[in-house]
């Protein structure tokens, strides 16, 4: 794992930025930079805003306050036109993944360049693709060890094959980042280490910023050279895993650190 | 203690909603002077006894031969294909005039309104007014759309399809609403996260979810538009139900009997297609 020069332009930067719903403060006074290529896990109890923080990443949700910019480009009051071509550039695989069930799944993948093609685009890619994009999405598939699945119903896979078709979904968006929002919280440990792995090998492969929000902090720790711990909607430490100390852990989650590294 | 005392309670109060719903019925048969001991009294008991004995010899000739008239099997297969034509035909009519009333009452395909509030201004009065639409027209029982149909147009099969299509596109795109705001927008979400406008991720991320349900729905109605072929049979088109009032007139138990089983085929082969589509739909 190479870190990224100080030279490389950011994907994500954000200043002083905060979010309401209604009363609640989901973040506040977050200032932040992520440069491009850089593998970030963001660590912390649940309510803690690491959902928020993503979604603030893929300008599906705007900052109450504060600037951030996107790859360059502020995202708050952009036109409906501009927003798209920004979220085209950032892949973003939710925890519920997102795909539909009952498409195969070479439909799910090639929904990918959705935001690229535009409506008519996809629609020519589901009904009839071309063959350079099936060889495309087979070559995805065996990067991600399920190549015997291309044309299998998307339901009758198990829960661990199918974050694996959402990965490629987003690989076949050949995307300039790559948020995932606790995709490993539904399977086992043996499985969550793969598939973060999968992960963090494909984004070094590519040179492709990673930003990964997780609830398993001995994973975090073990997986990315950088981790942004959140705790009530502020960033509690920003360091990379050998600089943690047991304090740092401490004031995330309030509990004893051995305790969480334990259970972890 | 708590657990056992609100369980004793809920239980409690569903006895009394069936004890309501019994003593309700009962008073229903005693004020509509129901008796169903009618059925086995005097002559009424030989009729009934003819007719569920046709039931084993459903007739394959007319019960009394017409000189010069059409086989009697031919005509079934004739009043069987006007039938399912007047049926078709009413939901090749109803299927997009419900599916675009359903997508103008629906709010799944919009675009984010908290973004775009002058759409949301223009998008409003068509939602409502669709489902008022709706509402009306579905209102109204197909039965009494055909007599204004038939009263303004005359006894003719385009006036029966037009009554018929009219409540079922209200009642098609009631559910067919309903499916695209019921169904889960996990996928539709993940699609606008990834730069994909609202239409195309209405048709990619909600619609080929939706779609066994919508076609479960759609097939369910065509049964439903078979059935009401027939009723309107009744009334003087010809239908099955217009061979079975003629046989009923006539006493001719075992033809009304020919022309059930072919209704019961009918709806049994509109199920296993419906099925058969589904499956290739992958639900």
């Amino acid at each position: 794992m190479s870190e990224p020069t100080h030279s490389a332009p950011s994907t994500f930067h954000l200043r002083q930025v905060e979010c309401r719903y209604g009363q609640l403060k989901a973040l506040t006074s977050v200032s932040l930079s992520i440069k491009g290529g850089e593998k970030v896990a963001i660590v912390g109890p649940s309510g803690s805003g690491k959902t928020t923080l993503l979604r603030l990443c893929n300008a599906t949700l705007q900052a109450s306050s504060g600037t951030i910019e996107i790859l360059g480009k502020r995202s708050e009051n952009l036109p409906a036109r501009q927003l798209r071509r920004i979220r085209s550039q950032i892949a973003t695989i939710p925890q519920d993944l997102g795909l539909v069930p009952n498409l195969r799944v070479w439909q799910n993948i090639v929904s990918g360049r959705i935001g690229k093609l535009g409506l008519i685009g996809n629609l020519r890619n589901l009904l009839v693709p071309s063959k350079p994009t099936m060889t495309k999405i087979h070559s995805l598939l065996e990067r991600v060890g399920i190549e015997d699945k291309l044309f299998a119903r998307t339901a009758e896979l198990s829960g661990g094959q199918q974050q694996r078709v959402a990965v490629a979904r987003a690989l076949f968006q050949e995307p300039e980042a790559i948020l995932a929002d606790e995709p490993v919280s539904s399977v086992d440990p043996a499985r969550a280490k793969s598939l973060v792995d999968l992960l963090n090998d494909i984004s070094g492969e590519h040179g492709i910023t990673l930003l990964m929000s997780l609830h398993n902090l001995e994973l975090a720790r073990n997986s990315f050279p950088r981790l942004i711990g959140l705790r009530g909607g502020k960033v509690r430490f920003d360091q990379s895993p050998g600089q943690l100390d047991p304090v740092s852990l401490e004031q995330l989650y309030h509990l004893e650190a051995d305790e969480i590294l334990e259970d972890g | 203690m708590m657990l056992a005392s609100t369980y004793r309670h809920y239980l409690g109060s569903r006895r009394a909603t069936l004890l309501a719903i019994t003593l309700a019925a009962l008073a229903s048969f005693w004020v509509l002077g129901l008796n169903p001991l009618r059925l086995f009294s005097g002559n009424n008991l030989t009729l009934t006894g003819d007719f569920l004995l046709s039931a084993f010899r459903p007739a394959l000739d007319y019960q009394k031969p017409v000189e010069g008239a059409e086989p009697f099997l031919l005509t079934v297969i004739n009043t069987t294909l006007r039938t399912l034509r007047f049926a078709l035909l009413a939901m090749s009519v109803a299927i997009p005039c419900g599916a675009l009333l359903a997508l103008l009452a629906s709010t799944a395909w919009w675009p984010d309104i908290r973004r775009h509030r002058m759409l949301g201004w223009v998008l409003r009065p068509f939602c409502l007014a669709s489902r008022v639409v709706m509402a009306f027209a579905r209102s109204i029982h197909e039965l009494i759309w055909g007599l204004l149909f038939i009263t303004a147009m005359g006894l003719s099969t385009d006036a029966a399809i037009i009554a018929v299509a009219i409540p079922y596109s209200g009642i098609l795109a009631k559910i067919y609403s309903e499916m695209f705001e019921e169904h889960s927008r996990e996928a539709q979400r993940a699609l606008r996260a990834i730069g994909a406008g609202s239409i195309a991720a209405f048709l990619t991320g909600l619609l080929p979810r939706a779609l066994p349900d919508l076609i479960t729905y759609t097939f369910y109605r065509l049964e439903c538009a078979v059935r009401t072929a027939a009723v309107f049979g009744f009334v003087g088109i010809e239908t099955i139900g217009y061979r079975i009032k003629l046989a009923s007139d006539e006493f001719h138990y075992r033809e009304i009997w020919t022309y059930l089983y072919v209704l019961f085929a009918l709806i049994i082969i509109i199920e296993w297609w419906s099925r058969a589509l589904r499956k290739r739909m992958g639900a």
